[in-house]
């Protein structure tokens, strides 16, 4: 679902740094939950590279200026946070390498997001920052593709589930 | 849950978020749930020691362990009846009700209607996922009549007419009925906050995907969209609404305008006078 | 069968089809006799109809405070004989009973003829009709009162109280019509007379059972209370439903039990003392809850009005037969609290004891009233204003870096339950096993300190002389419960004036068990009596079971629907002594 983005939400440069930092640290708190969820059903592996993935965007986060006026907390001129990864897109049997492949994704969502600002905002100011996040993020890109790329492709019987759902604290 | 903060202590979404862990599945729609209660409650300036969160049985019954609000996790199908309990004794706090499918309308059906007729003031939020995930895969009451893809439901499915919580609220007197998708995190966080504000008995129905016994949930992110039409305060409208629906429109559906339960205590007399009625 | 009738006291029964007035005819008599300074009993009986049925107004009048029906009554007086038949076995009659009926209501019924009961007329239609808006209930509230010696001014008093104000013409028919009554008494003879009542009766009450289970309640504290009517405990809400909003609490009716116990346990969450009342059927559907409470460690309370079961049983009839679902009902190894009212006036006592247990140990009360005690009314010394001190323990905020322990471990087992509001004591109430934190585990570790705890608490806790009503001695004990305590008290003492001594033991706290206090009160004890009313002999098993009792207990245990009377535990209590 999606409504069409309101490119002049946003109005100054300070305003849209905050706004991707909001991003990052939601990449953050989500890579971590998914790191903890993975950790609960006994896939260490893919747990440490949502970790890791989370420790990627906290860094990323630090390269932004804490905004004076408090936190953004949605990005205003979507529906949806590019970063956010999809609840529906997560297996409890997947690999790290798709772990790295939702990064990947979400990255690639992040940049063409920006370069869809950098192309529409009414603000050259925006648009000029727009279009250095739009680098910042071709970079990113590119690094996650290399790790992602390091690692071994799944099986294509990854998903096959030896096991009948069982719930051990069943209530 | 440490000491912290004085009063007026601005709380995030992860203040209200406990550090235990929850043992949802990688995937759950839950978890996007849970961030958007927690966001709802941080947007809307509440304190955690001052908003308590009360569920039944069922995978999503979990979520008060996973808040860092006072919590009570009861038995199945009485949430709604503890969360009034609560809101009545203490109506200083803010209540949030939460539970599955399942849980709120097949074992505490019974709750639910009379919950929407009481119209407390309180939240009820159902993550609904259209089968009993916690105990295998059975049907739950607003399974489709037809589906039959676990082994715990009869070939051909159950032939039973899915019960549909929207309409049902709104006949039997909810002041406050919405529907939410956990795939639109910051969407439901919106509605939910609506809703905790919103005075009466307020019922949110989030559509949250099962990834493991009903994987073709995944899809319902396709097919999911915000309702075209602005929330009505007309109940007649908002029936027709309801059942010309086909339960993928997201949003605020109806608001009412009815009194919230409850009077304000008032205290006119003592035990001793009480018992003096009877002296002769 | 040897009975000796209780001397002292005045045993009525008042019958008629519904709409005679029996009700308010009998309610008028105990008013004036409490004007007068007397005690009294007033149990009811009627049938199923809503309206219209055969009706009893079940009088006992007495000088000194009574806790007992008698063995048979004095007077049986019926307006009409529509139905009443069907009361035979609640009246019992005797040689010396005197019957008082209306010629132009036919014949009296066979089963009453037969008990050789004197019977005379009372031509309560005619006479009534003599008067200008005369009532035939009149005639025979005018006629009963003379016949035991009860002047008529008190009964024109209380007449003038409840009708004067309304309907002038009402009263003065009203009076002529006892008067008549009174009159016309003079020529049926003589029969049993009141004594003279007390002079200077102390502070005295009129209450029901009912009614003093909802004063208790908000003499223990009580703030929340949901409920769902059932017979008979309906009067315990109706009470509460208009009495607590005065204290500043709230009354909610629930949909079921189910919401009525739960509702219960939130709002205890929330800090406010709750409680809800029912009958076995309702007490059924609110076990898991109570499994919840336990689990939580939710104070709650629950009054049990019980009724004849199984099932709808009947209804309107009492039996104490709900014992086992009350003290083992629970899924689970629950210890809870169990208690029991032994008096119309203890429904007061036990029931804010029994708010202040819960409050105390974090528990759930069951408080098992029954239906005699709950639906009689009565004239007695007020009980005692007993100040329970102490009550929830509960929770500050904690030094900054600790963390709270809402299921702390503690020596006494009662860990600090904070309020919420409270900030930095956030907690998960749960029913899943947890940890001393709350956090759910199925841990073994976690599961034996959990219930070694709830355990704990509630065995160590100091019950002082509140776990039973002792009077007396001597080598029997009558071990007994609820109401049937009125009737073994008033056997005892008239074995007593017969040569043969025993000791009451009547058990408030039924659970948890007091061994040692048990041992104590038993010592030297040669022969026991158990008395209840249980066709299953529910009480003596859990003695037998609970309690190493020194000798195999005697048994005197029936069904309702029929009350206990002193007569047949007197008998025993002398063949015992023999």
């Amino acid at each position: 679902m999606s409504k069409a983005p309101d490119f002049g939400a946003v109005k100054t440069s300070a305003e849209l740094l905050s706004i991707a930092r909001a991003m990052e640290l939601n990449s953050v708190e989500r890579y971590r939950e998914l790191a903890e969820a993975f950790e609960i059903s006994c896939n260490p592996d893919t747990a440490e590279a949502f970790r890791e993935l989370a420790e990627d965007e906290a860094r990323q986060a630090a390269d932004f200026p804490v905004p004076a006026a408090g936190l953004a907390q949605v990005v205003p001129w979507f529906e949806e946070d590019p970063e956010i990864a999809d609840p529906g897109a997560v297996h409890y049997l997947m690999h790290p390498w798709h772990a790295l492949d939702l990064g990947l994704r979400h990255q690639e969502r992040s940049l063409a997001l920006f370069a869809a600002l950098a192309e529409q905002s009414p603000f050259a100011e925006v648009k000029a920052e727009a279009l250095r996040l739009v680098e910042r993020e071709r970079g990113h890109v590119a690094e996650i593709t290399a790790k992602r790329d390091r690692l071994p492709e799944p099986p294509d019987d990854w998903e096959d589930d030896l096991d009948p759902p069982n719930w051990e604290a069943g209530d | 849950m440490t000491a912290s903060c004085n009063s007026s202590t601005v709380y995030s979404a992860k203040d209200f978020k406990s550090e235990v862990k929850p043992v949802w599945c990688p995937g759950c729609g839950d978890y996007a749930v849970l961030s958007s209660i927690t966001k709802a409650f941080a947007d809307l300036g509440l304190k955690p020691h001052e908003t308590s969160v009360v569920s039944g049985i069922g995978c999503s019954s979990r979520i008060p362990a996973y808040t860092n609000t006072y919590g009570f996790h009861s038995i199945h199908g009485r949430a709604l009846a503890v969360g009034q309990g609560l809101k009545l004794a203490r109506p200083d706090l803010t209540v949030l009700v939460a539970g599955g499918d399942g849980d709120g309308f097949s074992i505490g059906g019974n709750h639910f209607l009379h919950a929407c007729r009481r119209n407390v003031d309180l939240t009820y939020i159902v993550m609904d996922n259209r089968v009993y995930g916690m105990t295998k895969g059975q049907p739950s009451p607003t399974t489709e009549s037809d589906w039959d893809a676990s082994a715990m439901a009869p070939p051909g499915g159950t032939g039973m007419t899915p019960f549909h919580p929207l309409a049902i609220a709104l006949a039997a007197g909810a002041n406050f009925v919405a529907r939410g998708f956990s795939g639109d995190p910051n969407g439901t966080a919106q509605i939910i906050a609506e809703a905790i504000k919103y005075p009466g008995f307020s019922f949110v129905a989030i559509m949250s995907p099962c990834i493991t016994f009903r994987e073709e949930q995944r899809e319902w992110k396709e097919m999911v969209r915000p309702a075209v039409v602005e929330a009505t305060t007309d109940s007649a409208q908002a029936a027709r609404r309801l059942m010309t629906d086909d339960g993928f429109n997201i949003g605020v559906l109806y608001r009412g305008n009815r009194q919230s339960y409850g009077k304000e205590a008032k205290v006119t007399s003592t035990a001793a006078a009480l018992e003096a009625e009877f002296a002769l | 069968m040897t009975t000796s009738s209780g001397s002292g006291s005045v045993s009525i029964a008042l019958c008629g089809s519904g709409g005679a007035g029996v009700m308010t005819a009998a309610n008028m008599f105990v008013d004036a006799a409490a004007e007068a300074g007397f005690y009294a009993l007033f149990g009811r009986s009627s049938g199923p109809q809503i309206r219209g049925g055969e009706a009893a107004a079940l009088l006992r009048l007495a000088a000194k405070p009574i806790t007992s029906v008698d063995d048979t009554f004095d007077i049986m007086l019926a307006v009409d004989w529509l139905g009443v038949q069907r009361f035979a076995a609640e009246l019992p009659l005797s040689k010396s009973t005197l019957i008082i009926c209306d010629p132009a209501a036919g014949e009296v019924p066979e089963v009453y003829v037969k008990t050789g009961a004197r019977i005379v007329h009372l031509p309560m239609k005619d006479l009534a009709k003599a008067i200008p808006g005369g009532r035939p209930n009149m005639i025979a509230l005018g006629a009963v009162a003379a016949l035991v010696g009860f002047p008529v001014q008190p009964l024109t008093e209380v007449l003038g109280k409840s009708l004067k104000k309304k309907r002038a013409d009402a009263y003065e028919a009203s009076v002529a019509a006892v008067k008549k009554g009174a009159e016309f008494a003079a020529s049926l003879g003589d029969t049993k007379k009141l004594p003279a009542p007390s002079p200077n009766p102390g502070k005295r009450l009129a209450i029901a059972g009912n009614a003093a289970t909802g004063l208790g309640a908000i003499r223990g504290g009580v703030k929340f209370c949901a409920a769902y009517p059932i017979t008979p405990a309906t009067e315990v809400l109706e009470y509460l439903s208009s009495a607590l909003p005065k204290v500043g609490g709230v009354f909610v009716q629930a949909e079921d039990e189910l919401a009525s116990v739960n509702m219960c346990i939130g709002g205890s969450y929330g800090g406010a003392p709750s409680i809800t009342a029912t009958a076995g059927p309702g007490l059924a559907l609110m076990i898991e809850g109570l499994g919840l409470s336990v689990a939580s460690e939710t104070p709650v309370v629950v009054v049990d009005v019980q009724r004849v079961g199984p099932s709808t049983g009947i209804a309107t009839k009492c039996e104490q037969s709900d014992l086992n679902i009350a003290v083992y009902g629970l899924h689970g190894d629950a210890p809870h609290l169990v208690v029991a009212p032994n008096s119309i006036g203890d429904c007061l006592f036990t029931t804010q004891w029994g708010v202040h247990l819960a409050e105390v140990l974090q528990s759930p009360c069951i408080v098992l009233s029954d239906q005699a005690l709950g639906q009689s009314r009565a004239i007695i010394d007020a009980p005692p204003e007993l100040n329970l001190p102490g009550g929830r323990l509960t929770a500050t905020t904690p030094a900054e870096g600790e963390t709270f322990k809402r299921y702390a471990n503690t020596e006494s087992g009662v860990s600090p339950m904070p309020i919420p509001g409270v900030e930095g004591c956030q907690y998960t109430a749960d029913g899943l096993e947890h940890t001393e934190t709350g956090t759910p585990s199925s841990q073994s570790s976690d599961h034996n300190m959990q219930l070694d705890k709830r355990q704990r608490k509630l065995t160590n806790y100091d019950y002082a002389d509140h776990w039973a009503t002792i009077e007396g001695e001597g080598d029997i004990a009558v071990i007994t419960w609820g109401s049937c305590t009125g009737a073994a008290r008033e056997a005892i003492d008239r074995a007593r004036a017969d040569g043969v001594k025993a000791r009451l033991i009547s058990l408030r706290l039924v659970y948890p068990t007091r061994p040692q206090h048990m041992g104590d009160a038993l010592k030297g004890v040669k022969k026991i009596l158990v008395v209840e009313q249980s066709h299953l002999g529910q009480f003596t098993r859990y003695l037998r079971g609970e309690y190493d009792l020194p000798v195999k207990p005697e048994q005197l245990s029936r069904p309702g629907p029929l009350p206990m009377r002193p007569g047949e535990i007197h008998a025993r209590l002398l063949s015992m002594g023999k």
